[in-house]
């Protein structure tokens, strides 16, 4: 972990710097891109607490959040939809491009479900519900340091049907489609086993599922991209070949 | 265009089949008349330039004399003079008139009768004549017969060796021979004149008609073709040919390489054959080399056989794609065309194969009769052509009585899509607006409330209640989304959202949801009524059971004879007397509810025995009225 650190390579550092270099990584650096101010200090009192979670950077439109994910040095981005100059969606796409090594977690009040998909397309990694429980965001954002992501049963439907190879169209193949283990994961999940559940029946780790979960978000942000070619090339935005 | 494949195999088989009986007619014609005829099989033949009859030097060679094109001889240097000898008994000539017949003899020919000439076929030594397929006849005197052999002596002349030779040659009774020299004048040179005649006119009208319609390459391609027929026929019909024999004969013997050309490159069109261009740029091509070869070696005093020979992989190659092009789409015209095309390659083969004496066949030439069938072919398919035009102007009106009732029919098709359309565009934006009033004004207030209540410690009371909508307007948002009829869907769902509740009050779920069939009728009106009992379901649970666990089961159920599925949500709690009021109250809700799915909500409990609620739900919803009886 540490060799992973940028300042670990090149000059050899001291001791000092080594062991602050460790402790710094262990941090998860958190920026916030959101509108309300209600939420931003419900999010800031949940997160203070947590001793292994700070918060670098906050904003509260998509021009800052453009000037924040330019800035970088974060390693978790909360990122709402709704903003008054735009949609969150290209913040995250934003994001995505700038450093594929960040996790990207939208907020979204209900877990609008067809919004959450689009941002897993967009480069989202896990969503986060505005309601009551924001507490919880802590474990949340743990897990998907650890590499799981949260799922809904209705995503999981949703994403069984756009993934299957069998239901995919033949006319474009998808890049990359569900293995076997994947799409036995997301139909438990679409049925509404608990990942505690999952991991008894098919003898996982229960760790595993959320892996799971976080390689399938990553495929179809990688499906929904090479679309997007070939949709432009279609168009003659761009030219393919 | 209609197609009958039937009648178009009927017409390539006559096609095929007409000419060679055509020719076995004529053989059996000639089988008759050997009874007063003599067939001349032997004869002895000489070069020779000088202007007596030789004494010396003959050679025994059969009759017909036609090779010496292709077994050349040391007298090539100078004019050519080649002498045969014919002996003839008397007694075997009759009593009548005496007469000799040949189908082919050179350019010019001398008759001698027992050492006196009786004929030339001649008047003046430097005309030339052009026609060496016609026929002759020659008469002779009664008065000249000797008893015994007589000697017939031909001497027959000609500029270029390879037309020195003499046909098959008969003698007898002058009106046999008579009948057999018209037949083959008819045949060799009339018919041929006729036909040409014939071929002018119709590649005139045909040119006509191509003006007309310059868009029709294959009008264009046939105009060339009948052109360069007309002048590869001239030497079959014309004694003397215009502007000499030398230049004749050479415009004549490369015509065939471009009536080739030109035959392939219009058959290309007519069968409308996949890369017809590249094709026929490769025939041009193939066809201008072989002429310039053939050229070349006319130059250098070769023999010319091989462009020749050469010709016939790619008639073999071409008919071969032609053929396909008929099996790909079998129609009248193509199979006609095709069988004419055939007709035409196998004249071809027969005139080159009786030029190099490699058999008898006709005796005459028939290409003139291929160029008839070719455009007989195309003037089959032309007529076709203007008799469906000619249908299709009489029918106009019921054809556009159909194409309006077609294109009505599809409107209405295209118009009920389009409304379709529309109405799920209108509901999924209204569907969207509703989400965004629920999220971002009922939602946000909601949550902020509770935060506040919270924040100040309002009374637990206030803050269950806030939770609860919250909640319930979670459900509600879920009955919104698109699941198309999956009710484990829903199921699973109102797990995710109500388990965290769940969990802090000590409940857990035991979850036994297996695959299930979609309610392809259920939308999110039904799909809300469904949340609601089983949500109503789980909070009777979580109020009054005082159980640990929530048994929650799904399946496909039959009731009533009728395919469905069923949902169970079982504890094994406290459990109530079902004929008390105030179980009765949230019961008869739950069961209002299924009764407007068309469904059935059972519940079956008692003190302590814990609880089961069964909702059923039917597959198809065969009582399933517009709505109206929805509360």
């Amino acid at each position: 972990m540490v060799a992973d650190y940028p300042g670990a390579g090149g000059i050899a550092p001291p001791c000092e710097t080594m062991a602050t270099s460790l402790q710094v990584q262990l941090m998860i650096r958190t920026a916030i891109v959101e509108d309300d101010p209600a939420v931003i200090v419900r999010l800031r009192a949940a997160l203070e607490a947590a001793e292994d979670i700070e918060i670098v950077a906050t904003a509260n439109s998509i021009a800052s959040g453009l000037e924040l994910i330019a800035a970088g040095g974060f390693d978790v981005l909360l990122c709402d939809l709704g903003m008054p100059d735009g949609e969150g969606i290209d913040l995250i796409r934003a994001a995505a491009r700038a450093n594929p090594e960040t996790d990207i977690i939208v907020i979204t009040i209900f877990a609008q479900q067809s919004k959450v998909i689009e941002s897993i397309r967009a480069g989202a990694r896990g969503y986060l519900l505005k309601d009551e429980r924001l507490e919880n965001c802590v474990e949340g954002i743990r897990e998907i340091r650890r590499g799981g992501s949260p799922i809904t049963p209705i995503i999981a439907r949703q994403l069984l049907k756009q993934m299957m190879p069998s239901a995919s169209d033949v006319a474009h193949p998808l890049d990359e489609g569900l293995s076997q283990r994947e799409a036995e994961v997301l139909n438990l999940l679409a049925r509404g086993f608990s990942y505690k559940e999952i991991s008894e029946i098919l003898s996982l780790a229960t760790s595993s599922v959320g892996t799971y979960v976080k390689r399938i978000y990553r495929k179809l942000e990688v499906n929904s991209r090479s679309e997007a070619v070939f949709e432009a090339g279609n168009r003659g935005i761009i030219n393919v070949h | 265009m209609s197609t009958n494949p039937w009648l178009a195999r009927f017409a390539f088989l006559t096609c095929l089949f007409v000419t060679p009986a055509f020719a076995g007619t004529v053989n059996a014609n000639e089988l008759r008349e050997t009874a007063r005829v003599i067939s001349i099989t032997q004869a002895e033949f000489v070069f020779s330039n000088q202007s007596q009859i030789p004494t010396s030097g003959w050679k025994q060679h059969p009759l017909p004399m036609t090779d010496f094109f292709v077994a050349r001889t040391p007298e090539t240097t100078s004019r050519r003079i080649l002498w045969v000898k014919i002996l003839v008994d008397s007694s075997e000539l009759g009593t009548g008139a005496i007469a000799l017949t040949t189908d082919y003899a050179s350019e010019r020919f001398q008759v001698y009768f027992n050492g006196r000439p009786i004929y030339r076929n001649y008047t003046d030594a430097s005309r030339r004549n052009f026609a060496s397929e016609s026929p002759w006849i020659v008469p002779i005197s009664r008065d000249d017969l000797r008893r015994g052999p007589n000697e017939i002596v031909l001497r027959l002349e000609s500029e270029t060796f390879w037309s020195l030779g003499l046909g098959n040659t008969k003698i007898g009774d002058d009106r046999s021979i008579r009948a057999i020299f018209d037949r083959n004048y008819l045949l060799q040179i009339k018919a041929p004149e006729f036909i040409n005649a014939i071929l002018a006119a119709f590649t005139l009208g045909i040119f006509c008609f191509w003006l007309a319609r310059p868009d029709e390459e294959s009008l264009g391609w046939l105009t060339m073709l009948g052109l360069v027929w007309f002048v590869r026929n001239i030497q079959y019909s014309t004694l003397y040919a215009p502007f000499g024999p030398d230049f004749s004969w050479e415009v004549s013997n490369n015509s065939l390489f471009v009536l080739i050309v030109v035959f392939y490159g219009f058959s290309a069109t007519f069968f409308d054959v996949p890369r017809r261009k590249q094709l026929i740029v490769a025939i041009v091509a193939f066809g201008s080399f072989l002429m310039i070869l053939r050229l070349y070696l006319v130059a250098i005093g070769e023999s010319v056989i091989v462009p020749h020979l050469a010709t016939i992989p790619l008639v073999i190659v071409l008919t071969g794609i032609f053929v396909q092009a008929c099996l790909r789409t079998p129609t009248t015209d193509y199979f006609v065309m095709l069988g004419a095309t055939t007709i035409a390659v196998s004249a071809f083969l027969h005139d080159f194969g009786v030029l190099a004496g490699m058999w008898q066949g006709t005796r005459f030439a028939l290409q003139p009769y291929a160029s008839m069938i070719v455009f007989a072919a195309f003037g089959i398919a032309m007529g076709r052509r203007v008799l469906t035009a000619l249908d299709t102007v009489e029918n106009l009106n019921v054809i556009l009585e159909q194409r309006v009732a077609t294109a009505d029919r599809e409107l209405r098709a295209s118009e009920t899509v389009r409304r379709d359309l529309q109405v799920s565009q209108a509901v999924s934006l209204e569907r969207e607006r509703l989400m965004m009033e629920i999220h971002d004004g009922i939602g946000s207030n909601l949550i902020t409330a509770l935060s506040l209540a919270e924040h100040r410690k309002a009374s637990p009371e206030t803050i269950a209640t806030l939770r609860r909508s919250i909640t319930d307007l979670k459900i509600a948002v879920d009955s919104l989304e698109p699941v198309e009829g999956d009710v484990v869907s829903l199921l699973a769902n109102l797990r995710h959202r109500l388990e965290p509740d769940l969990n802090k009050a000590g409940l857990s779920f035991d979850w036994h949801v297996s695959d299930a069939p979609r309610l392809p009728w259920l939308d999110a009106v039904g799909a809300l009524h469904v949340l609601r009992i089983l949500q109503e379901a789980i909070s009777n649970i979580l109020a009054h059971s005082g159980a640990r666990k929530i048994v929650v089961e799904c399946g496909s159920a039959e009731r009533d004879r009728r395919d469905g599925i069923s949902i169970t949500i079982r504890d094994a709690g406290r459990g109530f007397d079902p004929g008390s009021p105030t179980a009765g109250k949230g019961m008869a809700n739950m069961a209002a509810r299924a009764k407007s799915l068309h469904g059935a909500l059972t519940c079956d409990s008692g003190v302590g025995k814990g609880t089961t609620v069964s909702l059923w739900l039917p597959l198809l919803p065969i009582q399933h009225q517009s709505g109206n009886d929805r509360p």
